[in-house]
């Protein structure tokens, strides 16, 4: 396991506020967090305690009401919506727990997709770089199917390719197993394992404590707020 | 059950007001549709059914009349129609109705009449059946021996002149100095089949001897001037009964040739019309609105279903609840049936009041003159039709849920990652660009025509230039002659020298026809043996000038009469291919070398002088004697008072011709404005139309990308998460417009160029508007109507929030 090296993400007093004409809910309240290039931290806690919400304004999918969020350095808070999308698209990785790939597209084109909204590469250089990340989830023979075609651990796989296709310097798994059988979501949090293993910094939202328990931390939030933040004792 | 439906109801209204614009813009575009169709349609019936009111002698009469615009009454005589009936076997009880109806001012019992009066041929009671308020129609023994003095009384007349006295039929009263007896009285709503309102309808030759025209009796039966109506008992075409026609006109005796129409120059048309040139004009322009009506509507029927199907995938998850909750496919089926129908039901109540205006605004269209309209309400088939098709259409689109439901199982209910246009997409996006495309390029073709007729330069300047009129206080009768030159120059004089010293009056002249008159003389002349036809206007000196014609070459006329002509450039360039001609001459007279008639004084700049539409042809101005003189208008360039200019040329003719007054002073402009009145009025109907279905076609493509964008949202939140940004987004929200309106836009544009090529080639627009320029411009168009037409969808698909969308799993 590597060594954290230096903080990618800090966040202070940040908050989520989602407003209503009748209603104020305080999604996240207040978070202080630090996460260092090369960690992999497990958020857990109850349904509707901020987790995915946290995950999302990580992501630069959803934007903090209030306080600091810094990643890499830069304040993302401040910067307009091309330059999160630029960000997104070179320093973030998504997967999420329903898969999101795109139907209507084979494997190859889903995986592809970052690096076409990247541009400057060539149809060799994309078609390059797909192939290695298929060949990373153990897809390739898959290409070229189409979603529908494939198991849900295989959608996964897919899903993760498309995630790390552009190696992005983080990546954000949402529920990775939670759509998926035992044996299927143990392959998936194998490949997570290994692709932190190989320098990843991973955020991983989950329900399940026994994968939890596979990060170098854990992260356990309460009302929109970090109840605990520790090491995993081995 | 009522209960159900109460609640159906209440849950459709608050449906509906959810979204209100949409929701009045689904109503309105059904009313719409409905009321173009049926107000058109009502029209189109009627001009494919004409019969004047009071009629009741079926549908299978017809009407022949002269083909051109310019032959006065010309058709046959009365005695060549009674020909003609006799050797045709298509047409039956061959009968007319003469144009030659204005009453000279006489007296009937002591009381004077003035107005018009029918001369019929025998059988025209018994072709038409008009219907009778009392006695009888005339017989066949009212026309022997010459004709009997005997009248049908009108409606109106009865009533204005005898007090709508019952026992009027059978008295004898005095018509003039003769003694006349009444046969019978129509009903109110028979006036004839010609414009105007009849006081009597009489025999044509006890007619023709009480107005006492001089024509001797034999010449009587060879004047045609009738409008001719016959039974089609062979049930043919009209182009069968025009060959016919065209055979007769054909074998004709050549002293009768004289008289009688060329073959082609007479046409049939079915139904009884005043003016069968003008009614076919009318009916085809008609059918062609119509067709626009129809296409307006099936786009308006695709807005609709756009509409409904938008609400389609957001309503899966609320049908799916209901599913689980117990409510049957039958149920939920409907409660989508009463949620169409309250949209029919409001769509159709505006659609209704919305054809009576129009089926009545339809028929005051300016391109419709001459024609025919027996009736003044709402076609009903035609309105019940279109409001069932409405009905009919939109229900079956409402019902759609229910079928995409079957599809779905329950736990999916709602769920929808990506949109991707589907067969209805595609179809209503060739649909409505397409039909766009060719009605925006109809419209845009009679404006560009409209707007290059108004453009030209005509060579003369009508703004500010009054034009007086002159006309016969009574019709010449018997063999008219023109007062002397000397009263005329003499009434000339005297206008000029009082309308000069009243204000705001610049310069008088004097001239006939004015410019946009239709009744310009023609005349040959023949010239180192090259012919050049040219039209004639009678002028006075000053007329070039106050017209502000260019005078290239010579001189204009110094005195009233003066021999001489001025001609025009084109003229000169015919005959001599120079237009430095002064001083030759267009005609001579062998018999006296020293005429100076056709002597050239100058030569002025082409000038449009009849209408804008035409090329300028050779003119000829001549500053003759004799009776185009003292017809001629008074020209008048200023601002002086109407009424004063009026009063003062009156005043005038009753010194010097006492036989004219002043028919009416109007500004020049306004004449040659009437030229194009017609060219106005279809530019804007198709105009109006055109920007219709423009706006329609946008609000459907708009509709049709927000529903996709709506339905494709969480794809669009996936792509983001990958690093599209809201450039990108936007971008494939265009491009996704772009691919899905490129094949209307391809036809749109094709069906564009077709017809306004149709269109030029058929004479309703100018040779100078390019069909692929039209075509070009209206794909062009369109383009940027599909694009603007997206923006908001793509704005709005770029400022997604994915986080949200992402989260709901």
């Amino acid at each position: 396991m590597n060594e954290p090296t230096r903080p990618l993400i800090r966040l202070r007093d940040l908050k989520r506020i989602y407003t209503t004409e009748q209603l104020e809910t305080h999604a996240l309240d207040g978070i202080d967090l630090d996460i260092d290039d090369g960690e992999y931290v497990a958020v857990e806690g109850p349904s509707g305690c901020g987790k995915s919400t946290l995950l999302s304004v990580l992501g630069l999918l959803d934007e903090a009401s209030g306080g600091e969020y810094r990643l890499a350095g830069v304040p993302v808070t401040d910067i307009d919506a091309e330059e999160q999308a630029r960000l997104r698209n070179r320093e973030i990785g998504f997967i999420f727990q329903s898969f999101n790939l795109i139907p209507e597209m084979t494997v190859r084109e889903n995986v592809e997709l970052p690096l076409i909204y990247r541009g400057g590469l060539t149809t060799t250089a994309r078609r390059q770089a797909v192939d290695e990340a298929l060949a990373r989830v153990d897809m390739s023979a898959r290409a070229e199917h189409r979603p529908a075609q494939l198991s849900g651990g295989q959608q996964q796989r897919a899903a993760i390719a498309r995630a790390l296709v552009g190696k992005p310097s983080l990546l954000l798994a949402d529920e990775p197993t939670g759509n998926l059988d035992s044996a299927s979501g143990e392959r998936i949090m194998q490949l997570l394992d290994e692709l932190h293993a190989d320098g990843s910094t991973l955020v991983m939202v989950t329900h399940d404590p026994d994968y939890a328990a596979r990060a170098g931390r854990r992260v356990r939030m309460k009302d929109g707020r970090i109840d605990t933040d520790g090491s995993v004792a081995a | 059950m009522i209960g159900g439906l109460l609640l159906d109801l209440r849950h459709a209204a608050r449906l509906y007001l959810k979204t209100p614009w949409q929701s009045a813009l689904a109503v309105v575009m059904m009313a719409a549709a409905m009321a173009l169709v049926s107000g058109m349609a009502s029209v189109w019936s009627e001009l494919y059914q004409p019969t004047p009111a009071g009629v009741d002698s079926g549908d299978d009469l017809v009407t022949i009349g002269p083909r051109a615009e310019d032959m006065f009454g010309g058709t046959l005589g009365a005695g060549a129609i009674k020909d003609f009936a006799s050797s045709s076997q298509i047409l039956t009880g061959l009968t007319g109705e003469s144009g030659f109806s204005r009453l000279p001012e006489t007296d009937i019992d002591g009381r004077p009449v003035d107005g018009q009066a029918a001369p019929v041929m025998p059988g025209y009671f018994e072709l038409l059946e008009p219907r009778m308020r009392l006695g009888r129609g005339l017989r066949a023994e009212d026309f022997a021996d010459g004709g009997a003095r005997v009248m049908v009384l009108g409606h109106g007349f009865w009533q204005d002149h005898f007090g709508g006295d019952t026992g009027v039929v059978g008295r004898e009263v005095t018509v003039g100095e003769d003694q006349w007896r009444i046969v019978g009285v129509l009903a109110p709503e028979f006036n004839g089949v010609g414009a105007p309102k009849f006081h009597f309808w009489a025999p044509y030759e006890s007619y023709f001897r009480l107005i006492q025209t001089g024509i001797p009796a034999e010449m009587i039966d060879r004047i045609p001037m009738w409008k001719i109506f016959g039974r089609n008992s062979g049930r043919v075409g009209t182009a069968a009964i025009e060959a016919e026609l065209d055979r007769f006109l054909e074998q004709q005796p050549p002293a009768e040739q004289a008289m009688a129409p060329e073959p082609g120059e007479l046409m049939a048309i079915s139904g009884l019309v005043e003016n069968p040139r003008a009614h076919r004009s009318a009916q085809r322009q008609v059918t062609m609105l119509l067709i626009a009506t129809v296409l307006i509507a099936l786009v308006a029927a695709v807005n609709v279903g756009i509409f409904l199907l938008a609400r389609a995938p957001a309503r899966q998850r609320e049908l799916a609840l209901r599913q689980t909750v117990g409510a049957t496919r039958r149920r939920l089926a409907g409660q989508l049936l009463v949620e169409a129908a309250v949209l029919v039901v409001l769509g159709s109540a505006l659609g209704i009041l919305l054809s009576i205006w129009l089926a009545a605004g339809f028929r005051e269209l300016r391109f419709l003159e001459g024609a025919a309209f027996a009736g003044d309400w709402l076609n009903l088939p035609a309105l019940g039709f279109s409001a069932m098709l409405a009905a009919v259409f939109t229900l079956l689109v409402a019902l759609l849920p229910i079928i995409t439901l079957a599809r779905r199982t329950l736990s999916d209910g709602g769920r929808q990652f990506s949109a991707r246009p589907g067969l209805f997409q595609h179809a209503a996006g060739l649909v409505q660009l397409g039909l766009a495309g060719l009605i925006a390029a109809a419209a845009t073709g009679f404006m560009a025509h409209l707007w290059i007729l108004e453009q030209r330069d005509p060579g003369l300047s009508t703004e500010g230039i009054l034009a007086a009129g002159v006309t016969f206080r009574e019709p010449p009768t018997g063999q008219f002659q023109p007062p002397a030159d000397a009263a005329t120059w003499a009434y000339r004089e005297a206008v000029r020298e009082r309308l000069l010293a009243l204000p705001g009056v610049e310069a008088v002249s004097f001239g006939s026809p004015l410019p946009g008159e239709r009744m310009t003389a023609i005349s040959r002349y023949t010239i180192d043996g090259e012919t050049v036809t040219a039209r004639i206007v009678n002028v006075a000196p000053g007329f070039i000038e106050l017209l502000g014609i260019d005078l290239l070459h010579g001189r204009d006329f110094e005195s009233a009469g003066e021999p001489g002509v001025i001609i025009s450039r084109r003229f000169a360039e015919k005959a001599w291919d120079e237009t430095d001609v002064v001083g030759r001459t267009v005609w001579q007279d062998q018999s006296n070398p020293d005429d100076e008639r056709g002597r050239i004084l100058g030569v002025i700049d082409d000038v449009n002088y009849e209408h804008p539409d035409e090329p300028p042809g050779p003119l000829v101005l001549s500053s003759r004697s004799g009776f185009g003189a003292f017809m001629t208008a008074t020209l008048i360039r200023g601002n002086p008072d109407r009424e004063r200019v009026e009063e003062v040329i009156n005043t005038a003719l009753q010194t010097h011709l006492d036989l004219l007054h002043v028919d009416k002073v109007r500004p020049v402009a306004d004449i040659v404005a009437e030229l194009t009145a017609k060219d106005r009025a279809r530019g804007r109907v198709t105009g109006l139309f055109g920007l219709v279905i423009v706006l329609m076609t946008a609000f459907g493509f708009f509709a049709m990308q927000r529903f996709l964008v709506d339905a494709g949202r969480r794809e669009t939140a996936v792509r983001m998460a990958v690093g599209a940004g809201p450039r990108s987004i936007r971008g494939h929200v265009l491009m996704q417009g772009i691919r899905l309106g490129a094949p209307g836009l391809v036809i749109g544009g094709l069906l564009a160029l077709i017809v306004v090529a149709w269109l030029t080639n058929e004479g309703f627009v100018t040779d100078s508007v390019s069909p692929a320029v039209i075509g070009g411009g209206v794909a062009a168009g369109l383009l940027a109507l599909m694009l603007l037409a997206s923006l908001q969808p793509a704005v709005s698909a770029g400022r997604l929030r994915p986080g949200d969308l992402l989260k709901e799993e």
